[in-house]
Parts: structure tokens; C-alpha cells; sequence
């Protein structure tokens, strides 16, 4: 099922690369049955037209199909769609003689399709093509003897030299709105992608806020239990924040709780994400990583908070932290992996905080290590 | 004689240090001179559950230790670690009523007895039920007025907030 789907998304794909080229091409049928119909030519001459046309329309989509179209840019391979067509159209102004009045029409609504997708400067080109090939079919006829009027054949001729000048002057209007629009996409994409980040942040210590936390845990013990990987988490808390609020306020409190979120993230590899459970409470994750792991970095973050000072209060000079460590078992939800954790770390604030404790396979408190 | 802080029912929404919970279970418990003690299971849908514990109008935080954490106690001093706790006090508490998923001991039984310790890292608790062995410990952390409040309060303290500050701005125009 998913590969028929993949298979359908993918001729979805092609029949859009191909689909300029067919659309103008359909379009010229319809211009050719509407003139047959009203009797401007002859219908044997507008199924003839049609049935080349539909032939070019099978070629180019073939083309993308088969992949033969993917060698080629965008613009390229429309060009070559054009060209091809202003060729065609050549032909029939040839083969079919009395087509002649349709066929600028149709120069035009092939134009109008590069108009909007190429720049000025390939436009120009597929602009020369036509009025060459056009131009050699026109004299082609005269050549042959047909009877064509000079004066019609003329003005056809100079009208289209200016609508393709026209045409090749809106390109590249066209172009530039095309492109100020894809920039304007860029920048707003990028924005969205800014406010995300922004709006997932704690806004005093820029690490993750707990929603996102919660979502990042659930979306790594999926993954775990997908890969057959360890997952390993520690709570961490800051220690003694309540003692800096009350001795030097609340702000001193926030450079500590900065600190310490820098210490920790710091400490961290680039795969871990740390962010704030709540209040001066913090959660570290960390993917592919087995409690042994888990333990040792848990010693670095408490080592490196440990370097950062701190406004004197009950003769501590140093921040600290406490961590209760644990590894998420099979089947294993967020709760009680946290639950766990947290075993652990009120194991270590009771046994004197600035210490690690991880819970064992056993469900043992295991002390990791103590100044 | 009743209790003097807000009592919340099973189930109710309330806001714990401004994290949206809900009350998953409640005991109540009635201490030898006749108080009330309330205490409520907190849990969410990711976080790790809560145990709060209100007496007397003041809240405190129930930190539980490991399931499989065995703590030294000799005479009236339990140790946990390097640091030792001493036995400040001790509680009779009749469980009164059980709603949703009861914390700690008191699942089937009618009296409880809780031994309060003093150390340098603050109080720990060491609940059991006479002639049961299992026993809970857990480390007591006072709340601050406002960590734990319903989540009606919590939204009308905060449009009382914003109302006030609409009016500051107003008066500072």
C-alpha cells in the first residue's frame, strides 16, 4: 500500500514538471476545435493539428516520466517544451495552410506559459525561435505558391515580433515577483521556525520549558524502545537557591539560576536536552546512554555547576547541584522514569545534596560520589 | 477541628508551582487531638506524581525516597547517607477516609504512625502501619503560600493581576 502510494506521489510529481507544456498544448487543442467549429479552418486540419499536439503532450510527459526530464532544470526542460511546440506549430502552419490566421494565437498561449516561468533571457531565445520558424513556414508557402496575402502575412508577423518583446519584458517582471515572493516565503518560514524555538524556551534561562521537555522525553523513550537503544535521564536541582533568594534577593537567585543552566547545558553533549521541570527543578535527557553513562555525566554537570561562584550565603562560595539518576526501562513511561529519577535526587538532597544518585536495576540507591 | 488551608476534592484541577495537576487521590487523616490532615496524590499526564500534605493551614511537599532505598535507623537517629536524622516527634493518625490513588501506607489501613526527624538537610518522615513491616520515608519540604493552589484560584488570581496592571497603566496615563 505505502508503495503504491510512493508510486502515485510520485507520477504526481512528474505530471506536474511536465504539466506547463501539456496545459498549453491542451490549450491550443481547444483553440484549434473552437476554429474548426466556427469554420475559420477545416476539421480534417484542426484533428491533424490535435493529434500532433497530443503527440507532443505524450512525448513530454514520457519525458518526465521516464526521467529524461529530471537531466534538465526546470526552466530548461519547459523551454525545451516551448521550443518543441513552436516547432510543431511551424509544422502545422505549413502542412495546414489555411491555419495561418489560428496560429499566432496559438505562439501566444505557448508564450504566455514561459512568461510566467522563465527569465527574460531564455525567453528571448524560445522568442527567436518562434519568429524563425514561423517566419521560414510563412515563406515556405509563399515558396510553395500558396496564396498568401502579403499585407496579413506581414502585420501577423510584426504583431508577433511584438508581443514576444512584449512577452519577453513581462518575464522578467514576472521573474522578480517570483522571486521577492519566494524570499518573503524564506523569511516568514524562518521566523516560524524562530518563534518555535523562542516559544519552547524558559524565558529567564533560555533552556527548554517543561512542555517541551515532556513532549522531547516521550518523543526519546519512543525512539528507544523503536532502536532497541538506551535512554537515560537525570533531575537535577540547583541547591541553596531558596538561601540566595532570602540573603540577596530574587535577582541574585536569577544570576544563579543562569549560571547554573549555562554550568549544566555546558556540560552536556549536543545530542542531550536539558530544560527546566519547574522552579529551580531541571531534567537532563540523555539518548543512547545506559546508567552507567548517565552517572559519569551526571558527575560533569555537577563538576562543572560546582566551578561556578556564588554570593556568599551560609559560607558557600560555589554553586551546587543534586542529581538523582535513572535509566528508562522497557515499557517504561515518562512518570515513572521521572518518578524514579526523582527517588534518586531526594535520596541525595537527604544524604547532603552536591552528589549524584542513580537507581539501580534493583531499585537501589547507588551514591555516585561526594566531595 | 477543621483544617485552615484550601481542601480540594478527587479530581479537582489545581496548580502546583504553576504546573497544571490534578488531584488523583486524597487521604484523610485525623491526628490524636482531633486535627485534620489532608494529603493529595497530584499526578499529570507526563510529569512524575505529587504528594502534598496539608495541616494546620500550611502545605508541605512529600518527597519519596527510592522503593528499594534501606536506611540505617538506630535508636531515635536514621541515617541516610553521611547525614543523620533525629526523631523529633511521632504522630497517630487514623485514617478517616480514601478516595482515587492513596500515597504512601495508608491503602488498606486504619491508623498510621509517623515518625518526624530533624537534620541538617532539612525533616524527613518515616511512616509505617504497627504490625505491617513495609515502611515510607520522605523528605519534607515546606511550601511557599501560592505553590499549590485550584486552578480556579489560580485564574482568578491571575486576572486580578492583569486587572491591577490594566489599572496601573491606566493611572500612570
Amino acid at each position: 500500500m505505502e508503495k503504491l502510494v510512493t508510486g502515485i506521489r510520485a507520477i504526481a510529481r512528474q505530471l506536474r514538471r511536465a504539466l506547463p507544456g501539456i496545459g498549453s498544448v491542451a490549450v491550443m487543442a481547444l483553440v484549434l476545435a473552437l476554429a474548426a467549429l466556427l469554420g475559420v479552418i477545416e476539421t480534417e486540419a484542426a484533428v491533424e493539428g490535435c493529434v500532433a499536439l497530443a503527440a507532443l503532450a505524450g512525448i513530454f510527459f514520457a519525458a518526465a516520466r521516464f526521467g529524461y526530464g529530471a537531466r534538465l532544470s526546470s526552466a530548461d526542460f519547459l523551454g525545451a517544451q516551448l521550443a518543441a511546440t513552436f516547432l510543431l506549430l511551424a509544422w502545422l502552419t505549413y502542412r495546414v495552410d489555411d491555419a495561418a490566421p489560428v496560429v499566432p494565437v496559438l505562439y501566444l498561449v505557448a508564450m504566455l506559459f514561459g512568461t510566467l516561468q522563465l527569465d527574460r533571457s531564455r525567453l528571448a531565445v524560445l522568442a527567436a525561435v518562434a519568429v524563425v520558424t514561423h517566419g521560414t513556414a510563412v515563406f515556405m508557402l509563399i515558396d510553395d505558391g500558396h496564396p498568401v496575402p502579403f499585407a496579413a502575412a506581414w502585420t501577423q508577423f510584426a504583431a508577433l515580433l511584438l508581443a514576444f518583446a512584449w512577452f519577453t519584458f513581462a518575464a522578467g517582471t514576472v521573474l522578480r515577483l517570483r522571486e521577492r515572493l519566494a524570499e518573503a516565503h524564506r523569511e516568514l518560514h524562518e521566523l516560524g521556525l524562530e518563534a518555535n524555538e523562542r516559544a519552547s524556551r524558559d524565558t529567564l534561562t533560555g533552556v527548554y520549558h517543561h512542555r517541551h521537555l515532556m513532549d522531547a522525553l516521550e518523543r526519546e523513550i519512543a525512539r528507544a524502545e523503536r532502536v532497541g537503544k538506551p535512554l537515560s535521564i537525570a533531575r537535577v536541582d540547583l541547591d541553596w537557591l531558596g538561601s540566595v533568594n532570602q540573603a540577596h534577593g530574587t535577582a541574585a537567585g536569577d544570576i544563579a539560576l543562569k549560571l547554573f543552566t549555562g554550568a549544566a547545558a555546558e556540560a552536556l553533549r549536543d545530542v542531550d536536552i536539558f530544560g527546566r521541570y519547574g522552579g529551580k527543578e531541571f531534567l537532563a535527557l540523555m539518548p543512547d546512554t545506559d546508567l552507567k553513562g548517565a552517572v559519569i555525566a551526571a558527575e560533569r554537570i555537577r563538576s562543572k555547576v560546582g566551578r561556578q561562584p556564588l554570593p556568599e550565603v551560609g559560607g558557600r562560595r560555589h554553586l551546587s547541584c543534586t542529581l538523582g539518576v535513572a535509566e528508562h526501562r522497557k515499557g517504561e513511561n515518562t512518570r515513572l522514569v521521572i518518578g524514579r529519577a526523582e527517588a534518586g535526587l531526594n535520596y541525595a538532597k537527604a544524604a547532603g545534596r552536591d552528589r549524584v544518585v542513580a537507581i539501580g536495576a534493583d531499585g537501589k540507591p547507588m551514591m555516585a560520589g561526594a566531595d | 477541628m477543621t483544617p485552615q488551608g484550601e481542601i480540594f476534592m478527587p479530581d479537582e484541577e489545581v496548580v502546583f508551582r504553576g504546573r497544571p495537576m490534578r488531584v488523583a487521590g486524597r487521604v484523610q487523616l485525623e491526628g490524636s487531638s482531633g486535627q485534620l490532615t489532608f494529603r493529595y496524590l497530584l499526578s499529570d499526564s507526563t510529569g512524575a506524581p505529587v504528594i502534598i500534605e496539608e495541616g494546620e493551614g500550611r502545605y508541605a511537599l512529600l518527597r519519596s525516597f527510592p522503593a528499594a532505598s534501606q536506611l540505617r535507623t538506630i535508636n531515635n537517629t536514621v541515617s541516610v547517607g553521611p547525614e543523620k536524622y533525629t526523631l523529633v516527634g511521632v504522630r497517630k493518625l487514623k485514617v478517616l477516609d480514601v478516595s482515587g490513588n492513596a500515597p504512601g501506607v495508608a491503602v488498606k489501613a486504619t491508623v498510621i504512625v509517623s515518625g518526624v526527624f530533624e537534620g541538617p538537610m532539612g525533616t524527613l518522615m518515616r511512616e509505617l502501619v504497627p504490625g505491617a513491616a513495609a515502611q515510607v520515608y520522605y523528605l519534607v519540604k515546606p511550601l511557599a503560600p501560592g505553590d499549590l493552589v485550584s486552578a480556579a484560584k489560580h485564574s482568578a488570581d491571575r486576572e486580578a493581576k492583569g486587572r491591577a496592571a490594566g489599572e496601573r497603566a491606566l493611572d500612570a496615563d
